[in-house]
This record gives structure tokens, C-alpha cells and sequence, in this order.
């Protein structure tokens, strides 16, 4: 199993300990496992798409390092948005699909999710958020296995690692 | 920086126009900057407690959360800002913001 599929599941199962009274310690991790979950699938996938070939690991892993949890947000914010910086405008192939933009907006989400659960201590997570969460991560798979491959899911994988360079 | 007030006129305009209003026992907004430093408005839509069933399947979620960011990004304008909606029941917003919250 891949760590970002493992994380899914950790998320799964921390979102259901202590039946009744759950502790903020098991939602904020599970809300942070649910977002690095996402976070390492598409930067997997990204790092496979630039350097192709199976015993090219410790290459694909210099690539993983490069990649910034903000470029990413202003990638996914492109893209849900639909507002495409020139440079990619002719790659995606047509209009961005509802199940791209879907997970651009849960990555962004989450991103801001794991933050408060890291970091913000002023702030309650209720099971049903974190639930929520971990449930909209669940989908993020489904939408990119949906987009992974075509024009558009090609064109977001470059615009994670280069966002920022793509308006030049 | 948005405007708290016009947001949340704006919410309580169009409520009708959300799925199950029935539902929604008001919601807490927050505005301020996010984790990356965007200008970011937060929305809590709180549910009765005995209608969060009618919510809860996802893309009925989807739907609400959708409407209440279309509704927050206009009532900004032209502020871009990011929106994030998350729901509570109205005994566990209580529980965390107080007793006397009256949505």
C-alpha cells in the first residue's frame, strides 16, 4: 500500500476513536492525516509524471521535495477557478472537469483544515467536521483517478510544481 | 478587509434558496486571513440538531456549500477572498461558542 493510501486510512480510522467523547488529539490528527493524504497523492503522481521509469526513485523523490504546500494552493486555485495562467491555457484540452475543480477545492480546504489542527489551538474540531473532512479527502481520490491521464489532470500536475514560474 | 455584517445579510437574504432551510439553525461567520496569508472568510452553517440528517448525505453538502460560497464571494466583491464552509450541529456549536448563541 502507498503512504498516501495509508494515510486515508489512518485518517479513517482516527476520525472514529472514542466512540462518545472524542479527543482533539484523535480529530486534529485524523484532519491532518486526511490532508497529507491528498497532499502525497498528487505529489506522487506529479513526481511520476516528470520522472518516468521504474528505478528512477531517488530522482522522484529530489522532485517531491520541491513541491510547496502554497504553490500548490495557487495551482488548485487556478484551477478551480478556472482562471489558467496563459502558458497553460492550450494544454488542458477544453474546460476544466467539475471533478478537477471539485478537488482543487477540497485540497485548498483541507490545506487550511491541517493548519488550525496543527497549529491553531483556540480552535474545536467537532467530529462531524473532521468527518467531513476525511470524507471529502476520500472523494479527492475518486475525482483524480477520474482526471488522472488527461489533458487537464496532466496540466494541473506541472501547475503544482510550477505554478508561480507558469505566469512569467 | 470584508465586511462581517454584509455577509451575513447576505446568507440571511437567500437562505430560502438553500437546500433544507428548514434545516439551518443560523451560522457564525469569521472573517481574517488564512494560513497562507488570503483574505479568507469562514462560515459555520449550524443545523438543528434533529434535521442534520437532511443535510448530511455529501452532495447535498456539496450543494449547500457551493451556494454559501457563491453567496460570500459576492457579498465580498471585490475582494477575493477564500471561503471555507464547514457545518455543525447546533448542540455542538453551543457547546464550543457558549450557550447564548443565537445564530
Amino acid at each position: 500500500m502507498s503512504l498516501h493510501k495509508d494515510l486515508l486510512d489512518q485518517a479513517g480510522h482516527l476520525v472514529k476513536r472514542e466512540r462518545k467523547r472524542p479527543k482533539q488529539a484523535s480529530l486534529r490528527r485524523a484532519v491532518s492525516a486526511a490532508y497529507y493524504a491528498v497532499f502525497h497523492l498528487l505529489i506522487d503522481a506529479a513526481s511520476r509524471f516528470v520522472v518516468r521509469g521504474s528505478n528512477r526513485a531517488e530522482l522522484r523523490y529530489a522532485v517531491t521535495r520541491a513541491f510547496d504546500h502554497g504553490e500548490m494552493k495557487s495551482a488548485a486555485n487556478s484551477f478551480k477557478g478556472g482562471t489558467l495562467p496563459s502558458t497553460l491555457q492550450g494544454a488542458t484540452g477544453g474546460p476544466i472537469p467539475p471533478e478537477l475543480r471539485r478537488l482543487c477545492e477540497t485540497f485548498i480546504e483541507l490545506q487550511q483544515a491541517r493548519h488550525e489542527a496543527d497549529y491553531d489551538l483556540t480552535r474545536e474540531f467537532t467530529r462531524r467536521e473532521a468527518q467531513d473532512l476525511v470524507t471529502r479527502a476520500e472523494r479527492a481520490f475518486q475525482d483524480w483517478t477520474a482526471v488522472s491521464g488527461t489533458p487537464s489532470g496532466d496540466a494541473f500536475l506541472v501547475a503544482l510544481l510550477l505554478r508561480k514560474k507558469l505566469d512569467r | 478587509m470584508v465586511g462581517h455584517a454584509a455577509i451575513r445579510e447576505q446568507l440571511a437574504a437567500h437562505r430560502d434558496e438553500l437546500p433544507f432551510p428548514a434545516a439551518i439553525a443560523g451560522w457564525d461567520v469569521k472573517v481574517g486571513r488564512d494560513a497562507t496569508g488570503d483574505a479568507a472568510v469562514w462560515v459555520w452553517i449550524v443545523l438543528h440538531d434533529d434535521l442534520v440528517s437532511q443535510v448530511w448525505p455529501l452532495q447535498t453538502r456539496d450543494e449547500m456549500r457551493d451556494q454559501v460560497r457563491d453567496l460570500v464571494t459576492h457579498a465580498a466583491a471585490p475582494i477575493e477572498v477564500q471561503v471555507y464552509v464547514r457545518f455543525r450541529s447546533e448542540s455542538e456549536h453551543k457547546g464550543i461558542v457558549g450557550e447564548d448563541w443565537a445564530g
